[in-house]
């Protein structure tokens, strides 16, 4: 992996994302509304019913965090595609590794720049204080959602990549089973025996259920929170292997030049 | 040493359910300082061979060598190809000058050297007046024109040109086959054209192949050829051998 290469994806993604405002509203519109609208809610839940709505406002935010952490990348190999720019990348002596690579350091600092807007938000409009005053262990969780998503992120590519441009509306759509089934706003207890394991070891469940224990209880069980980052973690080495599995097929199929033609 | 060397290359694609061979045991080769033609209708596997040389296509069968070091073994040779294509295209927000300085970072060129070069450029390809200008406010002449220059930016050693000037204006067509014989004649960079254009074949190229249903069917001197004569027995020959 070259240094330069990756840094010039860097450099390429900031002109990108500076020069296309849609991507812009993209990132910060829906994520800003949604915390905006769910504040309001858990402000008027205030007088009847005070910590469900901070649940669903402090989900909320880890929820639009995973979301953007994941979106942003697959957005961005969506973008080269529709351009029709990724070839011109591919041609160029760009390996797969730093692609990815690149897309995901951006997407991790746009993702950051989302978080921090709408933990301003929750502080400054709705008064949400236990994020800050826990920040050590919300940090984990962040950090834990964070690792999830790009795991996420690298397996939608490859996804993408082996089945073609036409699944690339599952850049924004895929990830929302995984988070139905990671259990934002209520226990796995609730779900059918048979789908409880399963929701075990989804990328954001134990993070949501530390999310939930600490707005509830103030602490965060650590033992759940290791074991969220230790499936976190294996997400993200399966993720890599696959990804370079699905360039290496997508050379043979053609696939890879359908992707930027 | 040769500069391409393409070795029983084969590659068969799957559509409806059906196997098809876009190339079948494809054998060439680009000397150093030469220019191949390669000629052949749609769909005779021109591109699919460009893919594979430039290595976004794997083959099924055979390999490719570039400058004398198998792809397979060393992709990084890839990075010694430029490509010149009717499809390239770039991120529609950029500039022509994005253009330059980012593929000038990917290529590791330092700010002053990335400068001077992306200058060079911009004049050989008379670019000075669209620097400033996006990507989706150039017409397709000026588009090709930038491709050509982004492929040369890293000064590569060989070059591949896919249809060049397919789409073009007859005087902007002119200006590029002058400068791709500019570039051949005073850096010796070996090329292998494809072109629909027989005119354009015989101008640029030393020699030229007849590619057909994804196999070469045979490979000669331009000089002294009558291409238009030699492409039409050549297609009679490939339907008389079906």
């Amino acid at each position: 992996m070259k240094i330069n290469r990756v840094l010039a994806l860097i450099y390429y993604d900031i002109l990108v994302f500076s020069r296309a405002k849609w991507r812009v509203m993209e990132i910060f519109y829906f994520p800003i509304t949604t915390v905006v609208m769910w504040g309001l809610f858990s402000a008027y839940m205030k007088s009847f019913a005070f910590e469900a709505g901070l649940i669903v406002l402090v989900l909320n935010i880890f929820w639009n965090f995973a979301v953007v952490a994941q979106s942003n990348t697959n957005m961005q190999l969506m973008d080269d595609s529709w351009s029709g720019s990724i070839k011109q990348l591919l041609i160029s002596g760009i390996k797969e590794s730093e692609y990815i690579v690149a897309r995901i350091i951006s997407t991790t600092f746009i993702s950051i720049a989302l978080l921090f807007v709408l933990l301003a938000i929750s502080f400054y409009m709705f008064d949400v204080r236990i994020i800050f005053e826990e920040f050590g262990v919300t940090s984990l969780l962040l950090f834990s959602t964070l690792t999830a998503s790009v795991a996420m992120s690298v397996l939608i590519a490859a996804f993408i990549i082996t089945a073609g441009k036409e699944y690339g509306f599952l850049s924004w759509s895929l990830l929302q089973i995984f988070i139905l089934l990671s259990a934002p706003f209520y226990p796995v207890s609730l779900f059918p025996g048979w789908l409880q394991p399963v929701a075990a070891v989804m990328p954001y469940t134990a993070t949501f259920q530390g999310a939930r224990s600490l707005v509830l209880s103030g602490t965060v069980d650590m033992n759940a929170l290791w074991l969220g980052m230790a499936i976190s973690a294996a997400y993200l080495a399966v993720s890599f292997p696959v990804y370079f599995y699905a360039f290496r097929r997508a050379r043979k199929t053609g696939y890879l030049v359908k992707l930027g033609s | 040493m040769n500069a391409i060397e393409v070795n029983n290359v084969s590659k068969k694609f799957r559509t409806d359910g059906k196997e098809f061979y876009a190339l079948k045991d494809v054998s060439l080769h680009v000397k150093d300082n030469e220019v191949l033609g390669l000629l052949g209708p749609n769909g005779s596997g021109k591109t699919t061979l460009m893919n594979i040389i430039i290595g976004l296509l794997t083959p099924d069968g055979g390999n490719v060598k570039l400058l004398g070091r198998d792809t397979s073994k060393f992709p990084e040779m890839t990075e010694k190809v430029g490509l010149v294509s009717t499809d390239a295209r770039f991120h529609w927000a950029l500039s022509v000058k994005d253009v330059f300085t980012f593929y000038g970072m990917v290529y590791g060129l330092k700010k002053r050297g990335r400068e001077k070069r992306t200058s060079e450029l911009v004049n050989f390809f008379g670019l000075e007046k669209l620097v400033n200008r996006r990507v989706d406010g150039l017409s397709t002449g000026e588009r090709m024109r930038l491709s050509f220059a982004k492929a040369l930016l890293n000064r590569p050693r060989i070059l591949l040109l896919d249809e060049p000037t397919l789409g073009l204006d007859p005087h902007i067509s002119i200006k590029l086959r002058r400068e791709i014989k500019h570039i051949n004649r005073e850096f010796g960079t070996p090329m292998l054209l494809t072109s629909h254009y027989m005119s354009e074949v015989q101008q640029l190229a030393n020699r030229v192949s007849f590619i057909l249903q994804g196999r070469i069917m045979d490979t000669r001197k331009v000089r002294g050829q009558d291409l238009e004569k030699y492409f039409v027995k050549m297609v009679r020959r490939g339907s008389d051998e079906d």
